[in-house]
């Protein structure tokens, strides 16, 4: 390490050659100068210029430059940390690029996970490589880790190496699960569980590669296993148990990515299963839900998506007494069926369930096959029953009370 | 922000006080070995200037040393571009032959030295930096002579004749050569043919004796190709690695590597000097390293690099380098250790003394010149029979003729 401080030492020593801090503050005073700009009042600059603040920073910086180079001095470092900044102002022209072609939460997630640590990666081995040798760098031991000699530059590679395969197995897994789903007749709930099934095998699988590539001594990482077992089984047993009951599940296939669960009363659907907890969206009011693996893996879950997504509605409705019990089954079924949503298979059906104080009670149940549609699909059908009863004299009586007072002697 | 500039710029020229004793000093080592850097072949280049580093950071507490490596060949293009961006090192530690080539392409500063350290330095190095007019491609600090290394398990006793060398490899020993003029030029000292290659080189009209010779020694290679026990490789890195894992016996090989090849052979490695033969003692190539200036220090930074590189001369601190690694030759005269002081400077010293020719040789053909390449290319074809020795030897000559 102490080796690496001496390297680093060295890099910012160069900073004391004026020339060289000549260099670097070029193109960030240059910057400084546009972005001022909008700090102006409107009158004072032109318009064009505000527009364009690039303008007058190329202004300088080639000003600065044409200076540097009067006076005999180097001017290969600020091209160079402008070719930087223009990489950068790159990257945001494919951002817009990407938001034209991808969804925002998309090209979002490629920004955040993908371009900007690869920019800053390249930015960083850019600028060492040009005070320093990165192979020699990549040479300096950092220890002897399980066994074997670990070097800077094999550190790097690995924190690389098991980057990619969290950001970029989920693509993979993705489209292997596609061709599964395509070869199988999976259906879509399954298909996602096989994602993330085949994510945690891709992420094991070259980690575990990557360890075998390093030379870490197995026998050693077994060991090290063993006895983080038992420090997890008193420190961390709840992140561990959560895990394990994320994969269980994922497994036993009683909750996956897409099922809709009932919570608390109302239907909220599986958005994720991770390695913690698994998040759950609820119709209701927009919500997210983050609820630990191990809630579904100790107590009941209601679900409506274990063998098929159908689910049952039903409607209670008083009729009044007057009205041919027959008559009002066969208008509230033809309701049902009008309605956009109801299934026609199976059939709506329709039982008395009761006499009331002021109505017969009517219990319409008909099959949707979305469960997170059982309110809107429940609203239309009541109003379609209403509409239907209006047209038709039926009557859906308000409770009426009537006092008789004896008359008074 | 013009104002600004110019006062930074300038800003180097105001620098700390001169007396004040601290500072960076960056320093560029240049290495010879092709293969890519690795941690070993890191500390081994390392290794020299580690006695030489550690004496000046005791006396000069307060001032930091950096280092980069970089492959010789590599040297040319890192320094343009360092310079070019006002980063260049300000010192760097190459070859002699590398040194004047780098300076004549103003990547290097000319330097001179102060005449009572020319009294003690060895001439031969300073005519291989020397510009004319008293000025100097770098400072000689240290000398690496071409020797020969070996495992002393299987070969008890070194080859002191090239006749011995081939009974040997009759007898089971395995020899290595490197396909590399520099590499392979001993074996035409040894073979009387170093006078007549150097003169072709040099484009002086040669005689029918002269010619004969070269043809003789070019012969001898291409028969040895033909023997199992002898192995030509591509180059000097493989050999040494060949050795390290005892795939080979006897390699010639440069003082540099001793201490890589000690870490793998332990006791079992042994040193000799290159073998003589009908012709006369090889002519093995001394590697003279020396210091170069960087371009952009700042005055302070000038002044550091001067005190290094004085302190570098220094005989207490040659004879320590020397002493210490026992691998290397110091360039001071008044530090070369005396003969019996050990084994190993022994055959340094007698490795040193037979390699007057090769200084010549180094000078003429230096690597990455085209010379040296269309050299090598001739060696290949006579090694592997694509060229008879008499063929390569016109050839050899007709490049003097056509450079004349």
């Amino acid at each position: 390490m102490s080796l690496l401080l001496n390297h680093a030492i060295g890099w910012f020593s160069y900073l004391e050659r004026g020339p060289v801090l000549a260099q670097l503050l070029l193109p960030l005073v240059a910057l400084l100068v546009g972005h001022s700009l909008n700090a102006l009042p409107r009158g004072r600059v032109p318009r064009r210029l505000r527009q364009a603040p690039w303008l007058l920073e190329a202004g300088l910086m080639a000003l600065g430059l044409a200076l540097l180079t009067l006076l005999g001095q180097p001017i290969r470092l600020a091209l160079q940390v402008t070719s930087l900044y223009l990489l950068w102002l790159g990257l945001g022209l494919i951002r817009r690029l990407l938001a034209r072609m991808l969804k925002p939460t998309l090209v979002h997630r490629l920004d955040t996970r993908l371009l900007r640590p690869s920019y800053l990666v390249v930015s960083v081995l850019c600028l060492i490589s040009w005070v320093d040798n990165l192979q020699v760098l990549s040479t300096i031991p950092l220890g002897r880790w399980f066994g074997v000699s670990v070097s800077l530059g094999g550190l790097l590679i690995s924190c690389l190496v098991i980057y990619g395969l969290l950001v970029g197995s989920g693509v993979l897994a993705s489209a292997l699960a596609w061709i599964l789903q395509k070869g199988f007749a999976l259906q879509d709930d399954n298909r996602r569980a096989v994602t993330l099934i085949l994510r945690y095998a891709v992420v094991a699988l070259g980690i575990t590669l990557l360890f075998d590539q390093i030379g870490f001594n197995a026998t050693a990482l077994v060991a090290i296993a063993g006895g983080l077992s038992v420090g997890l089984g008193f420190g961390i047993k709840e992140v561990f148990s959560n895990f394990i009951s994320g994969l269980w599940l994922l497994f036993e296939g009683s909750v996956r990515p897409g099922d809709v669960l009932f919570l608390d009363g109302d239907p909220c659907e599986v958005r994720s299963l991770g390695l913690r907890a698994a998040v759950l969206w609820r119709d209701r009011d927009n919500a997210e839900l983050v609820i630990p693996n191990q809630t579904f893996f100790t107590n009941t879950t209601i679900t409506y998506t274990g063998s098929d997504r159908l689910r049952r509605s039903e409607i209670l409705i008083g009729v009044a007494y007057r009205h041919d019990p027959d008559e009002v089954i066969q208008h509230l079924v033809a309701s049902a069926l009008g309605s956009p949503g109801v299934l026609p298979e199976p059939v709506p059906r329709v039982y008395v369930v009761s006499y009331d104080d002021s109505a017969i009670r009517y219990s319409l149940r008909f099959w949707i096959d979305n469960p997170m549609n059982n309110l809107s699909i429940s609203s239309a059908v009541r109003q379609t029953i209403w509409r239907d009863f209006e047209a038709h004299g039926i009557e859906i009586p308000f409770p009426q009370h009537v006092i008789h007072r004896p008359p008074a002697r | 922000m013009l104002v600004a500039l110019l006062a930074l710029v300038s800003s180097g020229c105001q620098g700390r006080d001169p007396d004040e004793d601290s500072g960076t000093l960056h320093v560029l080592i240049g290495t010879p070995s092709n293969e890519a850097l690795t941690a070993e072949s890191v500390d081994t280049d390392l290794g020299e200037f580690k006695t030489l580093i550690d004496g000046f950071r005791e006396l000069h507490p307060g001032v930091t040393l950096t280092f980069a490596i970089f492959q010789e060949s590599h040297l040319e293009g890192e320094l343009q571009r360092r310079n070019a961006a006002g980063l260049a090192p300000d010192l760097v530690m190459l070859t002699a032959a590398r040194a004047v080539q780098l300076e004549r392409q103003h990547l290097l500063r000319p330097v001179t030295i102060p005449a009572e350290d020319l009294q003690q330095l060895e001439m031969q190095g300073l005519t291989r930096v020397a510009l004319g007019n008293r000025h100097y491609a770098g400072v000689p600090v240290l000398q690496e002579p071409q020797l020969a290394c070996f495992n002393r398990r299987r070969l008890p006793d070194p080859p002191q004749t090239v006749e011995e060398l081939l009974e040997m490899a009759h007898g089971g020993a395995a020899f290595g050569l490197a396909v590399e003029p520099a590499h392979l030029f001993w074996s035409a000292g040894s073979l009387g043919a170093g006078p007549a290659v150097l003169a072709a080189l040099e484009h002086q009209p040669l005689s029918p004796q002269d010619r004969s010779r070269i043809i003789a020694w070019l012969r001898w290679l291409q028969t040895r190709n033909l023997q199992q026990e002898i192995s030509f490789l591509p180059d000097k890195d493989h050999l040494v690695n060949q050795l390290a894992r005892k795939q080979l016996d006897w390699i010639p090989c440069r003082c540099g590597n001793i201490a890589l090849l000690r870490r793998h052979l332990g006791d079992r490695l042994g040193v000799a000097p290159l073998p003589g033969g009908p012709g006369g003692a090889a002519s093995p190539i001394t590697r003279q390293l020396v210091w170069g200036f960087g371009l952009n220090s700042s005055p302070r930074q000038h002044q550091l690099a001067d005190q290094l590189v004085r302190f570098s001369i220094n005989p207490l601190t040659q004879r320590t380098v020397t002493l210490t690694t026992l691998a290397v030759l110091p360039a001071n005269r008044l530090a070369l250790p005396s003969a019996g002081t050990s084994s190993v400077v022994d055959v340094l010293l007698q490795s040193q003394k037979m390699g007057m020719t090769g200084h010549r040789f180094s000078r003429l053909a230096a690597e990455d010149s085209q010379r040296f390449a269309s050299l090598r290319a001739l060696l290949v074809g006579v090694i592997f029979g694509e060229l008879t020795p008499e063929q390569a030897t016109d050839r050899l000559i007709r490049w003097g003729a056509s450079e004349r």
